[in-house]
């Protein structure tokens, strides 16, 4: 699978510029179109001060352009007025792979469920990269961490993911499950038959699970089997649970998404 | 008859937009191609594993045929899982008649399914698996489903007691899998499957999924049009964006619109189009709603589904 049409969330934030480059890396490996959409985050208004919205958008859209004009890429830009998560949805459907921003501390204390990441990949359909706030990214998914506990968005992610997949020079498959013996053969076939079906999309990985440890939480887990690895991407399914149930009570997709220090794969 | 080139930013692109309006219905054509197609580099994703369900009814045999189809055209692995629907009049065998028999014909059944899978296998020299539910079958399936690229699956015949009940086993797993569905119709017979694909758009989510889990059908088809469901014009033409992003996979694409009366149901005036488009496989996301936390479909899908007349891909 190559990805042709990749679309970046721009805002006002500074990470902004790492998200852009990382598309435009990500736009020449693939030979593909990218597109910018600019959704400002609304509750920054007050922090930027003197700026009016009107000349944020044009830094924006003279920044988003001089970059592309250096990386010699093809882009477009968009900036819908007003947007929403909606708009941004349907904007996001016509784009084979998106990449946005990982919501920030002051997001999950605006909207606990996430935000604007969570609202589009719950309604967009398709795949995001998550870029973390902060690092720099010259390596990326070329030692990709695939997590894997069989449910339909695991799967959805690591379908979605196959393009990077194939081009990566390392994949490993992580399960984490319990110590029991029936449930950690489970765990192990699991791992096996992701890896078999991985080897029919010609990806090579290797598989290993880790015991589930009552103490330490799975996407915690996650991470810290990632950050041994020295993995640069990571793929995950995205709200196994509902929003609400990981809002409530946390959840593996919003750990990765509050504690990510790679980029994380996404799909829902 | 008026045709014009319509401008796009990007080099490489022609987008032709034919109007047509002796047509008793008024549909615009719009053509995306980009210049350079067919010269993408690494392909799209493909199907290397197809999953297909047979029950004990009697349209197992052509779903398999089907699945065999679909496999070859895409040289993929097949797992074939006989997994007989647990109906409710099974608890009542034992009582009315021979429960053995029952046993006996299951079995019979199973052995015939079994050489017609390896038979096709070894004449379409594919790789495949074969597997014999010891569970019921929504679980086996869910559980083999997300090592999937394609799940096939058969309508259920309503006169056929060995099918589940109004297709509520392939549209609990059309919903729960995630993975794209394909939806043998029960009468008829397909020599070809995805030459000539509709798909159905509206540019929801769902639909968004079965188009890009329709991309491997798209490559191979010799042609495909997109049907844009009652979209509202606002000076733009509906469905050129999603077409121009198939473009980009050195995918043409033919654009219509269906504007339907508010006394024709839209269902029925896809299936009408799919006719006369001559399609010979239908694209389209299945829309559900939980109805008392079980999976249901909505309203079109569940028409589309009950009147099939060709095999209907789905993703939810």
């Amino acid at each position: 699978m190559c990805y042709k049409s990749l679309l970046v969330h721009l805002d006002d934030s500074e990470r902004c510029a790492a998200r852009l480059a990382l598309s435009l890396d990500l736009a020449e490996r693939f030979d593909a179109h990218l597109t910018g959409l600019y959704v400002p985050r609304g509750h920054r208004e007050a922090s930027e001060g003197m700026q009016t919205p009107a000349a944020r958008l044009a830094r924006m859209h003279e920044q988003f352009l001089l970059e592309a004009e250096r990386a010699g890429r093809i882009v477009e830009w968009r900036a819908p007025q007003p947007c929403n998560a909606a708009i941004a949805a349907v904007h996001a459907r016509h784009a084979d792979l998106l990449l946005l921003g990982q919501p920030e501390a002051e997001d999950w204390v605006a909207q606990s469920a996430g935000g604007f990441v969570a609202d589009v990949l719950m309604t967009a359909g398709r795949p995001a990269v998550v870029v973390p706030h902060s690092g720099d990214f010259t390596r990326f998914a070329q030692n990709i961490l695939v997590t894997w506990d069989g449910s339909r968005e695991a799967a959805r992610a690591v379908s979605d993911a196959l393009g990077l997949l194939q081009r990566a020079e390392c994949v490993s498959i992580e399960v984490i499950a319990s110590h029991g013996g029936a449930q950690r053969a489970h765990a192990q076939n699991a791992a096996i038959d992701a890896a078999a079906w991985l080897d029919l999309h010609g990806v090579q990985a290797s598989f290993h699970e880790t015991p589930r440890d009552p103490a330490v939480q799975t996407g915690a887990a996650l991470l810290s089997r990632a950050s041994d690895l020295h993995a640069d991407l990571i793929v995950a399914g995205a709200y196994a649970h509902s929003r609400v149930h990981e809002c409530v009570l946390g959840g593996v997709t919003r750990t990765l998404l509050e504690a990510m220090t790679v980029p994380v794969f996404m799909s829902h | 008859m008026r045709q014009m080139e319509a401008g796009s930013t990007e080099t490489g692109f022609s987008l032709a937009l034919i109007q047509i309006n002796g047509d008793r219905e008024p549909e615009s054509r719009l053509i995306a191609r980009h210049r350079y197609s067919r010269n993408c580099g690494a392909p799209i994703m493909e199907y290397r594993s197809i999953l297909v369900h047979l029950d004990g009814s009697e349209r197992a045999s052509a779903c398999l045929d089907l699945a065999l189809l679909v496999a070859q055209r895409h040289g993929a692995h097949v797992k074939a899982l006989f997994a007989p629907v647990t109906t409710d009049h099974d608890s009542a065998w034992p009582l009315a008649f021979d429960a053995g028999y029952r046993v006996r014909s299951r079995e019979e059944k199973r052995r015939a399914l079994e050489h017609q899978f390896f038979n096709g296998l070894s004449q379409a020299n594919l790789k495949g698996s074969w597997r014999t539910a010891t569970d019921h079958a929504r679980p086996e399936l869910l559980a083999l489903s997300p090592y999937s690229d394609l799940i096939v699956v058969g309508q259920s015949d309503p006169n056929d007691p060995d099918a589940s009940l109004s297709n509520r086993l392939q549209a609990q797993v059309t919903l729960a899998a995630g993975r794209p569905v394909l939806w043998a119709p029960y009468v008829g017979t397909f020599p070809t499957v995805g030459e000539r694909i509709v798909v159905a758009w509206d540019a929801g989510r769902s639909a968004t999924r079965a188009l890009y889990d329709a991309l491997p059908f798209m490559r191979l088809a010799t042609h495909t049009t997109i049907v844009t469901l009652n979209a509202e014009r606002e000076g733009r033409i509906p469905g050129a964006d999603i077409a121009l992003v198939l473009a980009r996979h050195g995918i043409e694409v033919e654009l219509t619109q269906l504007h339907t009366p508010p006394t024709v149901s839209i269902a029925d005036a896809l299936l009408s189009r799919v006719d006369k488009l001559g399609g010979d496989l239908l694209v389209m996301g299945a829309y559900g709603h939980a109805r008392w936390k079980e999976l249901m479909l909505g309203g079109v899908t569940q028409t589309v589904l009950g009147a099939m007349p060709v095999p209907v891909l789905m993703s939810h």
